[in-house]
């Protein structure tokens, strides 16, 4: 065989493209298991994510969810690999209370459709900015995080006429779990330890100006004339405490300083001479600002519990931070904490400001919409109703996805015997179903670096896009072929032709298909879109080399004089 | 009378008989759960159900069920109002001695779902003014873009109706494909302008001739792929898509020859293009 053809730059191209998608769908793909919840009271919980992949444990390669079947009774330090970071969890108790899900294998993600789960589509109560969605959207992030429930997608989406919705994907969850995740406003607490060193078994406790003896016995110890054992909580100078642990060394209490109605309001749109709320760029990165209202009553609390706290100096910042830091909870989780700057010991502030920063806008920006989110208890900024809901449930997702690969097969096999029929030649007919397959690679690779979700509409995309490639290849065949008698035109004057069809077909299918891309919702984007990059890479990629191709291979068969190819096909006279 | 005016009539006709089901059809369009709101639980299964004992244990909730006969398989799909507990429903059956586990709900509010069909309809146009301003860029000539876009539109009216008349209830997942018949349409009427405006080398007749092989060519293996995708696929929103594109492309195929070549035909011999 010839090989003059590898090295033609449209075919070079095309084989270059395919090596680039099969990369990027990495069908092989990776062995590992994906987090799908966390239970609260998992030793995991707030180390990792669902979704987060675990392919390690205890020397272990993990690539099914059956390998942590040996680890369900395990205690003691567990070393484990998630999204691809060494992480250490102290297990003291039997049981992970962590479920998976195997991974796809490929990069190539499945939508809810396929795979089972819920999406609903929420619509805000009121006429909303874009922020106020952002808002909404952490706040129901930061309650997935608190709760632990499976890998959730949390999109803004906009319709034509402007209008703004929010959509929440679960794969493998129900309806009833959204409504639950809607309408939990979580408990806030925010939590000051404080340490009280012994001196030959006692201490001192200094609350604001008081100070409370505090005497280790073995099993318990007695603070202002009352014994105390773990975990028991208390009242002093008005304010709640929990002794969480001691020793004969010292013993630690935790203040609860604010709870959610302490916490007056918290702004969230900057307003000079009325509130703070601010994200700038410094030179190290950016920078978040906020203030935040207390009542007077919390705000004592507070100064009594850091008034006669220690402060220590960041060595990075070289700032001083008080010795103990503000734990933020939600319904009893630690969400996150904070740092007291040294100079805030003891004052009563009603309206302090929170600051924090990172390197990145983006993490800044969502650090301060999450803690914002958690100060308000989780409280969704604006009411969200459920106007449109899908649930499939997971056996049905499987048989889409399993139906769908067969049926594109047969739809396949169709194509090829009603080419075989007209042109009644292999290689007419091997070449154009190499092509097809080429197409699909190519989109799918397009659509796993993109990270589209493939869902039914998307493959009825893909499928009509690889349709209208069968087309143009007939045309090309058929443009080919006309003509050989006349012989006026040139094998590569009729290629030209034949691109000239393909690029007026391929825009005005484009062009019918553009507005549907700015439906947000349903199932017409996902279609438009598969549709449109198969076209496109139909039109730049496959099917100009296609017709290098068939230049090539029917060049023989026209200058045979005495046996032209014949079209087969029955013409109407 | 002319064969070729003869040949005209037939697409006019259809066209007629189908504008005016449309425009009498009692209730007008049937919309499915995406356009008219509701919630609409779909349950596949092998062996079909008893409908009349479903709807009497759902009576309560005013249910209306239908059934779809796949090849190997039946679609069950039973409608309520959008205020009415899913859950409830699916327990009501089950606890009633039905059994499935392969079932999908979709629910919509009926503001969304209003919403939602305007904002197709209008997508509808928008399409089909952005298809005829890029064909108008390509030949043009207002005459030959007009010829080209006349046959997907007549197609997609045509295409509704049928759908309506068979008593398929236009979904979102419809209303795609009937967008996409304008892409596969188009690609046909393209080749005949193209070639019969452009390929010089052969006689005129010839140039129509071979543009109809093609064209047939590529509607057979379309219809051939449809088929498949009609026949095997589970899914409903690749049936659908199958369908309509179905319909509309054995529709197409009437409206590109008798209507849009024949236009085209009468045209060309009156300009006396070479």
């Amino acid at each position: 065989m010839d090989l003059k053809i590898f090295k033609n730059w449209r075919i070079l191209l095309m084989v270059f493209c395919l090596i680039l998608a099969i990369i990027a769908i990495n069908p092989i793909g990776h062995t590992g298991v994906v987090i799908k919840s966390i239970d609260q009271d998992s030793p995991f919980y707030g180390k990792v994510l669902p979704g987060e992949k675990i392919n390690w444990a205890n020397e272990k390669t993990i690539s099914k969810i059956s390998d942590f079947d040996e680890f369900q009774n395990f205690t003691g330090v567990f070393r484990f690999m998630h999204n691809d970071k060494l992480d250490l969890v102290n297990i003291e108790t039997p049981g992970l209370g962590i479920r998976f899900v195997e991974k796809t294998g490929s990069n190539i993600q499945l939508g809810m459709d396929l795979v089972g789960g819920t999406r609903v589509l929420l619509e805000p109560t009121e006429n909303v900015t874009d922020e106020i969605i952002q808002q909404t959207k952490i706040a129901l992030e930061t309650r997935i995080n608190t709760y632990g429930l499976a890998e959730v997608i949390i999109q803004p989406i906009k319709d034509i006429n402007g209008k703004q919705y929010i959509q929440i994907e679960m794969a493998g969850g129900s309806r009833q779990e959204i409504e639950d995740l809607l309408s939990k406003q979580g408990k806030f607490e925010g939590r000051i330890p404080m340490v009280v060193a012994f001196e030959s078994g006692s201490g001192v406790l200094k609350i604001g100006g008081n100070e409370y003896s505090v005497i280790y016995h073995n099993t318990t110890i007695e603070l202002n004339n009352q014994y105390l054992s773990y975990n028991e909580t208390f009242k002093l100078n008005n304010i709640d405490f929990k002794l969480e642990n001691f020793t004969s060394k010292g013993a630690v209490f935790i203040s609860t300083v604010f709870r959610g109605d302490d916490i007056t309001s918290v702004c969230m749109q900057n307003n000079p001479g009325i509130c703070t709320s601010t994200l700038t760029q410094q030179s190290t990165g950016w920078q978040f600002m906020f203030q935040i209202f207390l009542t007077e009553k919390s705000a004592e609390k507070f100064a009594a519990i850091t008034q006669n706290m220690k402060s220590l100096v960041d060595p990075n910042s070289g700032e001083s931070y008080l010795e103990s830091r503000i734990y933020l909870y939600l319904d009893n989780n630690e969400i996150t904490n904070l740092g007291i700057a040294a100079d805030l010991a003891g004052k009563a502030l009603t309206q302090p400001v929170i600051t924090g920063g990172s390197k990145l806008k983006e993490d800044a920006l969502n650090e301060k919409l999450k803690l914002q989110s958690i100060l308000k208890s989780g409280a969704l900024p604006v009411g969200v109703k459920i106007i449109r809901a899908d649930d499939i449930s997971p056996s049905l997702g499987k048989e889409f996805a399993d139906s769908t690969i067969k049926t594109s097969i047969i739809a396949l096999l169709a194509v090829a015997i009603v080419i075989f029929l007209r042109y009644k030649k292999f290689k007419i007919l091997i070449p154009m179903m190499i092509w097809s397959v080429a197409e699909l690679i190519l989109t799918l690779g397009v659509a796993s670096s993109i990270h589209w979700t493939l869902d039914m509409a998307s493959i009825a995309g893909l499928i009509a896009a690889i349709g209208t490639g069968t087309n143009d290849q007939i045309m090309i065949i058929d443009e080919i072929m006309l003509g050989q008698k006349e012989k006026i035109y040139t094998l590569k004057q009729k290629v030209k032709k034949s691109f000239g069809i393909i690029f007026s077909a391929a825009a005005t299918i484009i062009a019918a298909m553009l507005p549907l891309f700015f439906v947000g919702i349903g199932v017409m984007k996902g279609f438009a879109i598969t549709t449109t990059i198969g076209i496109l890479i139909g039109v730049f990629i496959t099917r100009t080399a296609f017709a290098t191709v068939m230049e090539y291979v029917l060049e023989k068969e026209l200058n045979k004089p005495d046996k032209p190819i014949e079209n087969k096909t029955v013409v109407p006279k | 009378m002319k064969k070729d005016t003869m040949q005209l009539l037939i697409p006019i006709i259809i066209l007629a008989m189908c504008v005016s089901y449309l425009l009498i059809q009692p209730g007008g369009l049937s919309l499915d759960v995406d356009f008219k709101g509701g919630t609409q639980i779909v349950i596949e299964s092998s062996q079909a159900f008893d409908t009349t004992s479903m709807e009497n244990i759902l009576k309560q909730y005013e249910v209306t069920i239908r059934v779809a006969k796949g090849l190997s398989s039946y679609s069950t799909m039973i409608d309520f109002d959008a205020s009415i507990d899913q859950t409830e429903v699916v327990n009501t059956l089950k606890e009633n001695g039905f059994v499935f586990e392969k079932y999908s709900v979709q629910s919509v509010s009926p503001i969304l779902s209003a919403s939602f069909f305007s904002q197709a309809i209008m997508v509808l146009i928008v399409s089909f003014v952005f298809m005829s301003l890029v064909i108008l860029y390509i030949f043009k000539s207002p005459v030959i873009s007009a010829y080209i876009a006349i046959s997907p539109a007549i197609s997609i009216i045509e295409t509704l109706a049928i759908t309506q008349m068979l008593g398929i209830k236009l979904s979102m997942a419809g209303f795609a494909a009937l967008i996409m018949i304008v892409g596969y349409s188009v690609d046909g009427d393209v080749i005949i302008a193209t070639r019969a405006l452009k390929r010089t080398d052969i006689t005129m007749n010839e140039r129509f001739k071979a543009s109809f092989k093609t064209s047939l060519t590529m509607q057979i293996t379309t219809i051939a792929a449809l088929t498949a995708l009609l026949i095997f696929s589970v899914s409903g929103v690749i049936t659908t898509i199958a369908i309509y594109l179905l319909i509309g492309l054995i529709l197409d195929l009437q409206n590109t020859w008798l209507l849009n070549a024949n236009l085209l035909r009468r045209y060309i011999d009156k300009k006396g293009v070479k």
